[in-house]
């Protein structure tokens, strides 16, 4: 049969069973909405934590006495370890303007010397702003001459990776199970259609049909169809984060490309859960 | 263009359905196959369109043999005949002139050179009115007319025809019978299986018979 004539009859084939198709793509789109939804959300928690990853710094604290020469040497060391981007010195003097910045000057007056202490801020590469990277380098920092001690938030670090790792998990085991459903929603589809089209199937087999002519329009129906399901998902979620009541400029929908993947990531399941289940019963 | 050679087929440890089965078709034959039931005409049919497959022997049709034939060339070999059920086997789903134009479009004829060439057999069958009939609103005469119009539309070399007239009144078996031989004058081949003949009426057609699988 001509290609033209098999898409043709694809296509009538889904209008034909205008109902039944309707039903399939609803049950698609409520499985591509819920990976939507949490696929929106992982996006926007990994864009918070890159923020906050982006932020976190280590504070080297400086022993009271420490000479320029010891600051310099210390200095060059931090700035030698590979995982560092920049050292920034901050004298005990400038230490008291920005705490007086923030609390007022009230705060240290009466006091007889200066007890903040000098420190440098210490910025890890972007790739390497991990929790296990920077909890080792604020270790070997530690053990630095002239060092007394050192800060970076371990505790909401260690968190944020924790929720972070959670997160990854819980999105492949949601994609993994609206896969599931959408193999078996749609290879049960096609099954019964194909069953209730099994004499028609034997007819065309018996006048000569080859394998493209039988698989093709009933292949075709299934991407399409789960096609649909998936842009339909996709423009459900596009309406609940159009509603959605909290508005930041941090929160991003998802991109192009990642739209494109799911709708073609659906066809392409469709597709070969349709096959899956003609070659069961063809 | 058929040859069957010392044809055997068994269907697991049964006496087999057909046995030693040896005989030849030339190009723009009619030949009629008759017997009782259980004689395994239909069998031989299956055989000849790879429905079934060959126990022991061969069955060569247009150079393709039933020992090398591949899997992929069987809708091939079905392109190049006919077939007529006594239970019509048409497509519920379809209208009439679809059914019709399928083995065209199998084929992969044009759309323009298959609505032409549905409509002249419609046309020769008595069914233009109703192409856009479906099978359940024909009579069973209609509906036969209809598969052998299907059956001839691209044109075959062989035309297989399995009791044709077997559901059918008195007047339609004999349109039946007239339009098969109207195909044989167009140089199409014709097996005709049937149970009901009369050498008396047709004592110019080569006749096969057969009884218990076997030619007699």
């Amino acid at each position: 049969m001509r290609d033209s004539y098999l898409i043709k009859q694809a296509i009538y084939g889904i209008f034909q069973r205008w109902k039944a198709n309707l039903t399939l793509v609803g049950c698609l789109a409520s499985s591509f909405l819920v990976l939507a939804i949490f696929l929106l959300i992982t996006l926007n928690l990994q864009n918070i934590t890159e923020k906050l990853k982006g932020e976190a710094q280590i504070e080297v604290y400086l022993l009271d006495g420490i000479t320029p020469e010891q600051i310099v040497l210390l200095r060059s060391t931090i700035q030698g370890y590979p995982e560092v981007e920049k050292v920034i010195f901050k004298s005990k003097e400038e230490a008291a303007t920005q705490m007086e910045d923030y609390l007022g000057k009230e705060i240290l007056k009466g006091l007889d010397s200066n007890p903040l202490p000098a420190s440098f801020q210490v910025s890890l590469r972007e790739e390497q702003r991990k929790f296990p990277i920077i909890s080792r380098v604020s270790s070997e920092i530690q053990n630095l001459d002239g060092v007394e001690e050192v800060e970076f938030g371990r505790e909401w670090l260690s968190k944020l990776d924790n929720a972070w790792s959670v997160f990854l998990t819980v999105d492949w085991i949601f994609g993994i199970l609206v896969t599931l459903s959408v193999v078996l929603i749609v290879s049960n589809f096609i099954r019964v259609t194909v069953l209730s089209q099994t004499e028609s199937i034997r007819v065309m087999k018996l006048l000569g049909a080859s394998w493209k002519d039988i698989h093709l329009p009933l292949l075709l129906q299934g991407m399409i169809l789960s096609g649909l399901g998936g842009l339909l998902g996709l423009l459900l979620t596009r309406g609940g984060y159009a509603l959605f009541p909290i508005k930041s400029a941090s929160l991003t929908f998802l991109s192009f490309h990642m739209m494109l993947g799911l709708v073609l990531g659906g066809m392409i399941l469709g597709g070969g859960s349709s096959l899956w289940s003609i070659k069961k019963l063809v | 263009m058929l040859d069957l050679i010392e044809v055997t087929k068994r269907f697991d440890e049964t006496p087999p359905a057909l046995e030693d089965i040896s005989f030849h078709m030339g190009r723009g034959e009619f030949v009629v196959l008759t017997g009782p039931n259980q004689a395994g005409k239909t069998t031989l049919l299956k055989l000849i369109t790879m429905e079934e497959t060959v126990t022991s022997g061969e069955i060569i049709f247009d150079q393709l043999s039933s020992r090398t034939i591949k899997k992929k060339q069987i809708p091939l070999l079905r392109r190049k005949i006919g077939r007529i059920y006594p239970d019509f086997r048409l497509i519920n789903d379809l209208n009439i002139f679809d059914n019709i134009a399928l083995c065209l479009r199998i084929g992969g004829g044009k759309e323009n050179k298959v609505k032409n060439r549905v409509h002249q057999v419609m046309e020769k069958v008595g069914l233009s009115g109703k192409k856009g009939w479906f099978p359940g609103q024909l009579s069973a005469g209609e509906k036969q007319r209809a598969a052998c119009a299907r059956a001839i539309a691209h044109d075959p070399l062989l035309l297989l025809a399995d009791e044709p007239t077997l559901n059918l009144d008195e007047k339609s078996s004999d349109e039946v019978l007239r339009w098969l031989q109207q195909i044989n004058l167009l140089g199409t081949a014709v097996l005709h299986a049937t149970r009901d003949f009369h050498p008396d009426q047709h004592n110019h057609i080569r006749t096969i018979k057969m009884e218990k699988g076997r030619l007699i």
